[in-house]
């Protein structure tokens, strides 16, 4: 294994370490936590009471409260928040919880700056296609006239006013917003064409398929109860609709999702073990 | 009977662009004629209704707004039939666009702004709601927001520091999940995470606006308890609306003047399946 690799495959570990320790270390030492209800917080110290003794918190560095939400969740609190009557857990904190924000933190930024990667990748490759002037090179100039154009459009949003603001405007309502939607659109007659070519009964099972389609595209629509509003509630389509929905379309996506998240526990660990091999892993040839 | 069946085998071949005009003219009609259709409203979007009925005055919403112009036309809906309840109930409410889109926290300000210019003149940025803009980081940033929004945001979208109790004093009284009384994520697919992540952990009550083709995999976390309500589409946006507005005729919602030409839209879908298999049938009895 090559350094590179090596490295990789050793930071992947390491961060993946950090979170599957937090989500399984109880956030303070079980052994030397109590649990109980507050009776009296003092200068030095919190009383709780616990199954009918008294028990002594001190307060010095390292020891962590976390008071009892309603609905069962514990939440970190600073001694001064404390008040009789909470349902606190208290004890020498094993750090990892702790740290949370700031690792959070990081991996947020770390995020941010791989649209910064992104945009350098993307500037380097059409660089090059306008200094070599290869086929099509002006759809590169479009490309860094549209970052630059997007970049100072971007600077006026949020502008009580000014030349900056209106070019957000421009930008934002009278190109961004009816190019986005007009692309979208164009789904729909896809959707049409393709429910037309490849939509069709060749069995038992396609009939109930577009039934049940026929059923629930009805149901969502107004026209759908239109349609049956003359007949018992039960059998309006709106409400057969809802009836798939909830019952026969709930029952097979948790099947789905229960075989999906096995899948997803087992690339996990091979993600996290570097164990999965592949282009984006190293390995140029895909093996 | 062979020539009924090849008639029949001659609707396999129509050029797909009769298809496209029957669609174009399906969307665009209702639109040029006016016309009001009954709404059967749902249990998800009346479970979202009652319970924003139910918010208590110290409470704020948290609206992650991270939609743009692609699913513009199912999610403003959505957004704007809520934003317009929790306006007109001087329900405070603070905007987040966490991870999906950038543009997110600029749609949900162009919704906002023209409720608040159209109906609602008297209420104030800062004082009835705060829009903080866009953040990255997916389920670590909600575990930064529950914990304290102070460490995801710093400022909002006009540059006022959070603890700018001047400009910002709806801000000096949301600090963290405990502020919170429901997060309301509007996207084309919006994040689990804020299941796993929030509501979990927090017990904070999560509601979904959706496009009408991804609802179909949260129906389970309504059926659990762990949605508390869900818009799916136009269609959970129009129904929302005719809860908020009884009278059809104060009905003015985008969702509302929608439904229609979507209504339309679902029948040529539904033409066209029926005319692909009349042709595959006729095809078919042809050929024996």
């Amino acid at each position: 294994m090559d350094t590179k690799r090596l490295l990789i495959a050793g930071l992947t570990f390491i961060t993946g370490l950090y979170y599957f320790l937090e989500f399984v270390v109880p956030p303070t030492v079980p052994w030397r936590t109590v649990q109980g209800t507050v009776v009296e917080i003092r200068a030095d110290s919190v009383l709780l009471r616990t199954d009918g003794a008294t028990a002594r918190v001190p307060l010095q560095p390292g020891m962590a409260f976390y008071r009892q939400r309603p609905n069962g969740s514990y939440e970190r609190v600073e001694p001064a928040q404390l008040t009789p009557g909470d349902r606190l857990r208290a004890g020498p904190t094993t750090y990892l919880s702790d740290w949370l924000p700031a690792v959070n933190n990081f991996f947020v930024v770390l995020m941010a700056m791989a649209w910064g990667m992104g945009l350098i990748s993307l500037a380097v490759v059409h660089g090059n296609t306008i200094r070599r002037r290869r086929p099509e090179w002006y759809n590169s100039v479009a490309f860094f006239i549209a970052v630059a154009v997007g970049m100072i459009a971007g600077m006026g949003y949020g502008l009580p006013g000014g030349w900056l603001k209106s070019v957000n405007e421009l930008v934002f309502n009278s190109m961004l917003r009816p190019m986005g939607s007009t692309v979208f659109s164009l789904l729909a007659f896809h959707i049409t064409t393709a429910a037309y070519r490849a939509f069709r009964v060749r069995s038992a099972e396609a009939l109930v398929m577009i039934g049940a389609a026929l059923i629930v595209m009805l149901g969502q629509i107004p026209i759908g109860l239109w349609l049956t509003h003359a007949l018992p509630e039960s059998l309006w389509l709106p409400s057969m609709s809802q009836w798939l929905l909830y019952v026969v379309n709930t029952a097979a996506v948790r099947a789905m999702w229960f075989g999906i998240m096995l899948g997803a526990i087992a690339t996990g660990l091979r993600y996290w073990l570097s164990l999965e091999r592949g282009a984006f892993f190293g390995d140029s040839e895909g093996r | 009977m062979q020539r009924l069946m090849s008639s029949l085998a001659g609707l396999q071949d129509i050029d797909r662009r009769w298809l496209y005009l029957g669609l174009w003219l399906a969307a665009c009609l209702p639109l040029l004629i006016p016309m009001r259709l009954p709404i059967y409203v749902t249990p998800e979007t009346r479970r979202l209704y009652e319970f924003i009925e139910r918010c208590p005055p110290d409470k704020v919403v948290l609206v992650d707004s991270a939609w743009d112009a692609g699913s513009m036309g199912e999610n403003e809906g959505q957004v704007e039939v809520v934003f317009e309840h929790l306006l007109r109930r001087r329900i405070k409410f603070v905007v987040i666009s966490v991870e999906i889109t950038p543009l997110g926290p600029q749609f949900a300000d162009r919704v906002i702004e023209r409720l608040v210019r159209e109906k609602f003149p008297d209420r104030r940025y800062g004082v009835d709601w705060v829009n903080l803009g866009y953040t990255r980081g997916g389920w670590r940033a909600m575990q930064q927001i529950a914990k304290d929004i102070r460490l995801q945001y710093r400022q909002d979208t006009r540059g006022y520091s959070l603890d700018d109790a001047r400009h910002l004093p709806l801000m000096q009284r949301v600090r963290n999940i405990n502020d919170i009384y429901l997060i309301y994520s509007v996207t084309y697919s919006p994040m689990e995470d804020w299941i796993s992540f929030v509501h979990e952990v927090y017990g904070t009550p999560i509601a979904f606006g959706c496009a009408g083709i991804q609802s179909t995999t949260y129906y389970r976390y309504l059926l659990s308890g762990q949605l508390t309500g869900m818009l799916v589409g136009v269609r959970g946006a129009a129904e929302y609306d005719a809860l908020l507005h009884p009278n059809p005729r104060e009905r003015t919602s985008r969702a509302t003047r929608l439904i229609v030409p979507q209504s339309f839209g679902h029948l040529m879908v539904i033409l066209a399946i029926l005319i692909g298999n009349l042709g595959y049938w006729g095809a078919r009895g042809r050929a024996r």
